[in-house]
């Protein structure tokens, strides 16, 4: 997706980036409307997509925002995680546009987003970790996970270790099956048209 | 899902400040709470906010909604902290021989219970309100620029559409033979991609005739734009902030002479 030479910027924040903006945010809550009875979150979705489709910047964009909006409207807790949210946009959309998330569904395909998303994992659990324990002392908000969590604390771990594996178990779970969802979608997007649209 | 705007519609004082003003209340609350840290401080700087609501004439649904959002989250946080909180020393409850509720977890966690209460409060309030209108116009004042406000408020109109847009996917693919109900979690979780996937070129679709309507309404025209709703700070705008902090500054003052700190762990 990197076709045009004008900056970065002017792309992603072209008025069709910026109409995307909305509606990606409105696919990040009604997918974690859909996740609502699994074990995953899989609230990074459009974020993903946004980022993935459009650039780094738009999916950094898109992840920040949305959890401005979950905060103004049902969730308090959900703005420190704004920073979360908006990692992981950057982070698949500077994969797109590294060329590693590509339409052909061959084995080394799968290998790269399967890499891809432990990384995203990884950056996850970094960034989200020290918000958990320095706000709610560990616990994350998903009654699975804070078992886990509660089973380390149990086994005599410290709150920061403990509440770290315990975000990474659920962390990586969540963005393999979160990014290959994403990965999948995007294969069925034809890219004609989002080009067309683009321009 | 249903997701709605917090903004309840009264006629108020509260509801008659500017956003600035509010945004501006809500920071001085938080700060004593987060500086000292004192379960009491920040009990003191909640009823601060209540109090605000009672003005606003909100209080009981803003009490009701921070009750309903916060308190599945903070059972199992009492929870944790209370039986393995390494800090834990001194029992107070035994559940079990070997399991017992310690007196130092469950400060920790009502410490954090009376932060959240001391910060989200006064933003909570600015949301219940404040029209999102209001905030776009104010938070652009401050210097957002418009392509960063355009997108978040938005998208209090666009999400419904998504939601609805959502139910008919699911139906349309239901009658195509999809299952949706009592399926597994596998199964589940395949299932997001016919959902999904209709969505996304939908919203693609929609973004393209929004960036049309949006050009046509000069949004990336570079002259001075104009706001269907205006706000300005008034004298009694100032008069409201500087009322503000200084019952702040009298009340952290008087509760940390009143009960002076006794360690991390202590009230």
């Amino acid at each position: 997706m990197t076709e045009a030479k004008p900056s970065r910027l002017k792309i992603e924040f072209s008025t069709f980036g910026i109409a995307m903006i909305p509606l990606m945010i409105g696919i990040n809550i009604a997918s974690s409307y859909l996740a609502a009875g699994t074990p995953i979150w899989a609230d990074t979705l459009g974020s993903m997509l946004a980022g993935i489709i459009i650039g780094p910047i738009n999916g950094l964009v898109v992840g920040a925002l949305t959890n401005i909006f979950k905060w103004v409207t049902f969730d308090p807790f959900a703005l420190p995680y704004a920073i979360v949210n908006a990692t992981i946009g950057f982070i698949a959309g500077v994969c797109a546009l590294l060329g590693l998330v590509r339409k052909e569904t061959n084995t080394s395909q799968v290998g790269r987003i399967l890499v891809i998303s432990i990384a995203l994992a990884v950056v996850a659990t970094l960034t989200s970790t020290p918000l958990n324990v320095s706000l709610w002392g560990g616990s994350t908000g998903k009654a699975w996970v804070d078992a886990i969590f509660a089973g380390f604390m149990a086994g005599g771990w410290q709150v920061f270790p403990a509440s770290m594996a315990a975000e990474f178990i659920s962390d990586i779970t969540d963005k393999i099956i979160t990014f290959f969802i994403a990965w999948l979608i995007y294969t069925r997007v034809p890219s004609h048209f989002i080009k067309t649209m683009r321009r | 899902m249903s997701v709605r705007i917090s903004f309840v519609p009264r006629f108020s004082p509260i509801h008659q400040l500017d956003p600035r003003t509010k945004g501006f209340i809500w920071l001085a609350v938080a700060f004593p709470a987060l500086a000292t840290n004192s379960i009491l401080v920040c009990l003191a700087m909640f009823s601060i906010t209540v109090v605000l609501s009672l003005a606003a004439r909100v209080s009981s649904l803003y009490v009701k909604n921070l009750t309903k959002m916060i308190v599945p989250v903070f059972i199992p946080i009492f929870l944790i902290q209370g039986l393995f909180n390494p800090a834990g020393k001194t029992p107070v409850l035994f559940i079990l021989p070997w399991l017992s509720f310690k007196r130092e977890g469950l400060v920790f966690a009502a410490v954090l219970l009376a932060r959240l209460l001391a910060v989200f409060g006064g933003g909570y309030l600015l949301t219940l309100t404040t029209h999102p209108g209001d905030l776009m116009a104010s938070m652009q004042k401050l210097g957002l620029p418009l392509k960063i406000a355009y997108p978040l408020f938005s998208t209090f109109q666009i999400v419904p559409t998504i939601e609805s847009r959502l139910q008919s996917v699911k139906q349309a693919q239901m009658s195509r033979g999809l299952k949706l109900e009592k399926i597994n979690l596998v199964q589940r979780l395949r299932a997001y991609i016919p959902l999904i996937t209709p969505v996304l070129m939908g919203a693609i679709e929609e973004a393209y005739r929004r960036s049309i309507a949006l050009e046509a309404r000069g949004f990336s025209s570079k002259t001075k734009k104009t706001y269907l709703r205006e706000v300005r700070l008034r004298r009694f705008d100032y008069y409201f902030a500087a009322v503000i902090v200084l019952v702040v500054i009298f009340l952290s003052s008087a509760v940390m002479t009143v009960v002076p700190r006794a360690g991390p762990w202590g009230l």
